[in-house]
């Protein structure tokens, strides 16, 4: 096929056929197209009309196929062929494929009888990193990863990642969050599924509750943590006066139903999945959304007062500074497979009314815990990506 | 309506606009009729965190007859380590438990259970009036499903091809059946555009160049070559050991008929002078899915390679003389009950995925 | 074969004659009765399953049309995207009760097929071409299916919806399915031959039972009705087995004969009936016959009793019993008859008595007459010697001696023939019993044709013998046969005074032998052949005239018999038949 080829664009053929050649794969559309560009041209020999055709059966778009054509029919015409119109001695038909790790340009030549198909490829690049930036908005994205992010906590210029695997200390420098130390935790044997981790920080000093085991630990001088297996019950908050501590079933992802008040009364309500105390008429009230999928109003003692609306399986009381007093964040009720909502409620009279219009995330809220008087924080996974995402959920009043 | 009874009415009218009026009225009415609309839904229980506990009823329409459970394949095969099998009734149903030490956690639902040898009408019936949770899909069943009704997918992960036996071994009679298969009708009707035509072993989704195989049938030259063969030669047998590949193969026949080939339907698949098989996609690799596919249909391993050019040159090389035919790709469908959340519950390959799996009605 | 007997035979074939007759008359006439009863039968068999054959076509018209009204099949109709329709007409057709159904969009490609499921996108062209199929009407069609050719019921309906058109053509195939769902007489069955195959096939008889076995003794007369186009009606089978099978042409739209439908109507009832007809005729006719040669018998008995009798009478009057008389019973013809035979019978007695005495005083006068004739010719050479002797002594006295000595002789020799002519008349008269031995006779021919030989040159006569050499021995007493042969060769010899030619011949006569002895003479009379073995009757003008009687005694001894035959101027024959 080289014959009928002139010396210079000899040399120019068979230095863009060695590039080629030379590269174990090409790395990029580029790549690909001189590659096979360079195949094409000794397949045509010099002076060849040859016609192009491209195609697009990938998710690469439209701008990528215009760039091919055009970055093909260049690269022929310095390896000494050209693109024509009519009657052609060699027809190119060229496709941008992809497969699960590769992009691929296939091409499929030919010259009167013969067909000659090649292909050239390269991988396929995950997206970078977003930067971390705030969002003034209700819904503020802090902190994003790959592992499961169970909880999140902010204190001053300190954030703790609490992870299935690993408990890790970021700073923020400038707006960034970067990670700064970071210790691996071992589980108790199994962790259950729709792992679950709780979170409470008062700087320097921290708690981390988990399935069948609770962590103490310190961020200054240095991250350290203590973790010991055990039943021990998880506190969490609601808003900034209400205090709940509350077993966690071993081996699931819910409450068992063992409760103690702030007061330290004892009481016993069907297992559960998260709880929002909310102040109704010097009352406290606790919201549970039950393990069996309701969500129930319980009073001070833990006695069932009667079904609330239709909500997820995650709760987060914060103190409203506009509307009611206490307000519940809760999310939208699905089955975890579609991008999810939270919505502020307020609970008056033992009914519950929304305050707020639902705030859309892009995927499912794994996790949903107060995580300062007036925020909460959660966390979804983006199902776009797979990774976590850790969002801060203000009530922005006025807006 | 009389006219006193209307003036009620509208005096109760204005009585409540009235009172709408007022703030504090307006907001308890709000209450209210949120209320009132809450009400509706307020037994309905429906959470985004799974739910522990349940029984995921499994149809399918493989009847299993082996004294112990299937080992390989798709399907049961992949519910261990999560599930360990507690009852195997050959032909009929299998159960399995939730394993509590499985590997990531206890699986949520406490068992599945998995009947057998279930019509794809019986098992649509059965997921209707709720008898079972996850049902096969077949392609022809795929657009008579209900609007909305939940499906899980995998990948296009099932190779329908004709594998031809050593009597029909003139190359000339391989290729006119190959070009006498209408692919297109067959994929529009009886596959009900489910899946993908295909002249490749390897899917697109996994190779990237199936589409450069070609797929076309071309009839006149089909005839033009069956022509050319002695008359003993065009008369052979096909052969389907899957019930549901019958239409499909009796089609083919009708097509070779057109081209001058007398195929005629075998009463037994392994006595058949060629088959029409289902291989699986084993593997997301696909030099080791090509040299699979390859072991199991008896032919030379392929060159281990992992760049995609002498891949396609080795599957070339497969599908040199015809001995076998891709016609399409079709994926593993099943249709799924509402209540089934935290899927999807088979992977991309089709293995079943149910550790993640859980049941809106699941009690802990 | 008696007279009573042959009575007997006459009554009883008469008998059986005119039952017979009787029986075939009435037979034959109630088979054409029955037949004609039959033919009506099976017309209207035939006509009540053409009514039941298009019950069933407008049967397939109504499904039809009920699948072309329904929503399902303007559904079909209207939609856009027929891909998801082609196992549309399998539901319509279970749940219509259909066989075949198709469902085929306005430009004849199939959308769906109950039959061949897979033949979607095919073109049939038969539902838009211009001419054919009319709604509403069941016709005949040649159906593929994916296992070969079939005849089918069909109907076609159209259905436009929106513009849009589908045909909807359903029925039923002919086969025995079809056949077996039809409702039948008893005694009837139907069968159809599909003409789906250039040349006769027996698996194309289709039948509610094994058809196929049948087809043979159907293939004349199918292959008739395809070759003429026209129905026919034959009877195939026989006895109780027969059938009358009406053949029927169909044709379809087309006008191609597309099968043969044979209506089959057992004729065992028929047959059964006419065999038990017969039987019980038979049985009536063996009766009527028995009685009557019962009564035959009893009849001719009577009546041929007094014929016996006189029969008897007869036979004994032929005996020689000429006394016997019959009894006279009755005063009709036959007893005038007996009557008659006794005055017969009476009268040949007294006529015998006296030709007894007539020709006993004939055989004296003949016996005198000869005895005269032969005593006259001695006595007279006697008397004539007697007187020339006393005339010699008394005139001649010397020539006496001489005279006398010549005499002597003279009376010597007469009185000798007088002796041998007594001796002769005494051996007639006691000739002795014969001493039976067997007996060759050639060689007793031989022996005496040898001894005559010098007496046949000196008559001139030919001589010559034809002897039978097969010829069986015979008891007899060989000196008397000898001798009555000796007496016939010289009858022969004597009846041929100038010479002639005789025959001497022997031959088997059934078990025995026949001797014959033939010459060339002037033949004898019919008078003179009845008198002939009559002692001492002869026409020569010597003798003693015993020679045939001593002939025929000795026949008669050996229990044979003697006849002759001649004519005069023809010679005469002699032929003795012994054993």
């Amino acid at each position: 096929m080289i014959a009928a080829v002139n010396g210079r664009r000899a040399a120019w053929a068979a230095l863009l056929l060695w590039t080629a050649l030379a590269a174990s794969a090409a790395e990029n559309l580029d790549g690909a197209v001189r590659e096979l560009a360079a195949k094409t041209a000794l397949l045509a020999g010099a002076g060849t009309p040859v016609s192009i055709a491209c195609h697009n059966a990938s998710s690469l778009d439209s701008a990528d196929v215009a760039r091919l054509r055009a970055t093909f029919e260049n690269l022929l015409r310095q390896a000494g062929g050209h693109a024509g119109q009519g009657a052609t001695a060699v027809d190119v038909s060229l496709t941008l494929s992809e497969n699960a790790t590769d992009y691929l340009l296939v091409e499929e030549a030919r010259k009167g009888d013969e067909r000659t198909v090649w292909i050239a490829a390269w991988k396929r690049v995950a997206a970078g990193q977003p930067a971390v930036a705030g969002v003034g908005l209700e819904k503020k994205l802090v902190w994003e990863q790959e592992e499961q992010i169970l909880d999140l906590a902010i204190s001053g210029d300190s954030m703790l990642v609490l992870a299935p695997s690993r408990i890790t200390l970021l700073g923020r420098s400038v707006d960034r969050w970067e990670p700064r130390q970071s210790v691996r935790l071992t589980a108790p044997g199994q962790w259950p599924r729709d792992l679950r981790g709780h979170l409470r920080l008062s700087a320097p000093r921290f708690e981390a509750f988990l399935p069948g085991m609770s962590c103490q630990g310190t961020t200054e001088p240095e991250l350290s943590l203590d973790c010991r297996p055990g039943d021990q019950p998880w506190m969490f908050a609601s808003g900034s006066r209400a205090l709940l501590a509350a077993n966690f079933a071993a081996g699931r992802n819910y409450f068992d139903g063992r409760v103690v008040t702030q007061a330290g009364s004892m009481h016993s309500a069907p297992p559960f999945f998260s709880a929002a105390a909310v102040e109704d008429r010097a009352s406290t009230y606790w919201l549970l959304a039950l393990a069996d999928g309701h969500t129930e109003l319980f009073d001070n003692n833990f006695n069932a007062l009667g079904p609330l609306p239709a909500w997820g399986s995650d709760l987060a009381g914060i103190d409203g500074r506009c509307g009611a007093a206490t307000q519940v964040l809760a999310t939208r009720a699905s089955d975890g497979s579609e991008p999810d909502a939270i919505q502020s409620w307020a609970v008056v009279d033992r009914t519950a009314g929304p305050l707020t219009a639902a705030i859309l995330f892009p995927g499912p809220v794994t996790a949903l815990w107060t995580a300062g008087p007036d925020s909460a924080l959660a966390v979804i996974r983006n199902p776009a990506s797979g990774r976590y995402e850790a969002y801060v959920v203000t009530l922005a009043c006025g807006s | 309506m009389n006219t006193d009874r209307k003036k009620k009415v509208l005096s109760v009218f204005i009585g409540v606009y009235r009172w709408l009026s007022m703030d504090s009225a307006r907001r308890v009415a709000r209450a209210v009729a949120l209320l009132l609309l809450c009400a509706l839904a307020i037994t309905a229980s429906a959470a985004t965190r799974p739910r522990y506990g349940g029984t995921l009823r499994i149809e399918i329409h493989a009847s299993i007859e082996t004294a112990d459970p299937p080992q390989l394949g798709p399907g049961m095969p992949d519910l261990a380590p999560a599930f360990s099998i507690t009852r195997w009734e050959a032909g009929r149903r299998a159960a399995f438990a939730a394993d509590e030490n499985a590997p990531g956690g206890r699986p949520f639902l406490d068992a599945v259970e998995v009947e057998l040898a279930r019509s794809p009408r019986d098992q649509a019936i059965d997921l209707d009036v709720g008898k079972a949770e996850m049902i096969e899909i077949p392609p022809s069943e795929a657009r008579r499903q209900p609007a909305g009704r939940r499906t899980w997918a995998s990948r296009p992960v099932r190779v329908v091809l004709l594998d031809f036996g050593t009597r029909v071994d003139d190359p000339r009679v391989r290729e006119a059946l190959a070009l006498a298969v209408d692919r297109a009708a067959i994929f529009n009707v009886l596959l009900q555009r489910q899946g993908e035509i295909s002249g490749a072993l390897l899917p697109q989704w996994l190779s990237g160049f199936a589409f450069v195989f070609n797929a076309a049938s071309d009839a006149a030259k089909a005839r033009e070559l069956a022509a050319a063969v002695p008359a003993p030669a065009r008369s052979f047998s096909i052969g389907v050991e899957d019930a549901a590949l019958r239409p499909i193969a009796e089609r083919i026949a009708l097509n070779a008929r057109d081209a001058g080939l007398a195929v005629s339907l075998a009463a037994q698949a392994g006595a058949a002078d060629v088959r029409l098989i289902e291989v699986r996609i084993a593997s997301a690799d696909p030099p080791r899915a090509l040299a699979a596919i390859a072991a199991t249909l008896g032919l030379a391993a392929p060159v281990r390679t992992d760049s995609p050019d002498p891949l396609y040159n080795a599957e070339r090389a497969l599908l040199e003389g015809f001995r076998v035919v891709p016609l399409f790709h079709l994926a593993d469908v099943y249709g799924v009950a509402a209540r089934v959340k935290g899927g999807p519950g088979i992977s991309p390959l089709g293995e079943w995925r149910l550790e993640n799996v859980w049941l809106e009605s699941g009690r802990p | 074969m008696t007279f009573r007997t042959r009575l007997l035979v006459v009554f009883t074939l008469t008998v059986v004659a005119s039952v017979g007759m009787v029986e075939w008359l009435v037979t034959r006439a109630t088979r054409k009765a029955f037949e004609r009863l039959e033919s009506q039968r099976a017309d209207f068999l035939v006509a009540q399953f053409q009514r039941e054959f298009d019950r069933r076509g407008q049967e397939i018209v109504r499904a039809v049309r009920d699948i072309a009204l329904s929503d399902a099949a303007v559904n079909v109709a209207i939609a856009s995207d027929t891909s998801a329709d082609y196992n549309e007409a399998s539901a319509m057709a279970r749940a219509h009760g259909l066989g075949l159904l198709e469902l085929v969009s306005g430009d004849g490609a199939i959308v769906s097929s109950a039959e061949w499921p897979v033949r979607f996108g095919y073109v049939e062209d038969w539902l838009t071409a211009p001419a054919g199929w009319k709604p509403g009407v069941a016709f005949l069609r040649r159906e593929e299916l994916p296992d070969g050719f079939t005849l089918a019921l069909m109907a076609v309906e159209t259905v436009n919806a929106g513009g849009r058109q589908l045909y909807v053509a359903g029925g039923q195939q002919l086969d025995r399915d079809f056949l077996s769902t039809l409702v039948l007489p008893t005694g009837m069955r139907v069968l159809l031959y599909r003409n789906l195959e250039p040349q006769f096939a027996p698996h194309l008889l289709a039948g509610t039972s094994d058809a196929a076995a049948d087809a043979p003794e159907f293939q004349p007369l199918i292959e008739r009705v395809i070759r003429e186009r026209r129905p026919r009606v034959a009877t195939l089978g026989s006895g109780a087995a027969a059938e009358t099978v009406h053949a029927l042409p169909l044709t379809g739209i087309e006008d191609n004969l597309l099968a043969v439908l044979l209506i089959s109507s057992s004729r065992r009832e028929l047959v059964e009936l006419e065999n038990s007809l017969g039987r019980n005729g038979a049985w009536v006719a063996a009766g009527a016959i028995l009685t009557g040669m019962l009564m035959a018998a009893w009849a001719t008995a009577r009546v041929t009793r007094p014929v016996r009798r006189l029969a008897e009478s007869a036979g004994q009057v032929a005996a020689g019993n000429w006394d016997a008389t019959v009894e006279v019973t009755s005063r009709d013809e036959v007893g005038q008859l007996a009557q008659a035979f006794n005055r017969m019978t009476h009268e040949l007695v007294e006529q015998r008595q006296r030709l007894v005495q007539t020709e006993r005083v004939a055989a004296w006068r003949e016996l005198a007459r000869r005895l005269a004739h032969e005593l006259k010719n001695p006595l007279f050479p006697l008397q004539i010697t007697v007187e020339n002797m006393q005339r010699a002594r008394e005139s001649h006295p010397a020539e006496f001696d001489e005279v006398f000595r010549e005499g002597s002789r003279t009376l010597l020799a007469e009185l000798a023939n007088l002796k041998q002519i007594i001796a002769r008349f005494s051996d007639f008269a006691k000739m002795p019993a014969p001493e039976m031995q067997p007996v060759n006779l050639n060689a007793l021919a031989a022996e005496t044709m040898k001894l005559f030989e010098a007496q046949f040159t000196q008559a001139h006569v030919t001589a010559r013998a034809d002897l039978a050499p097969d010829l069986p021995t015979v008891a007899a007493d060989p000196e008397q046969i000898a001798r009555a042969l000796r007496n016939l060769v010289l009858n022969a010899i004597d009846a041929m005074p100038d010479g002639g030619a005789l025959t001497v011949r022997t031959m088997p006569q059934g078990s025995g032998a026949r001797l014959e002895i033939s010459d060339s003479g002037k033949g004898l009379s019919q008078e003179e052949c009845e008198r002939l073995f009559t002692p001492y009757y002869t026409t020569k003008t010597h003798g003693t005239g015993l020679g045939l009687a001593i002939v025929q005694s000795v026949v008669s001894d050996h229990h044979g018999r003697v006849s002759v035959e001649s004519q005069p101027g023809k010679g005469t024959t002699f032929r003795i038949d012994l054993g």
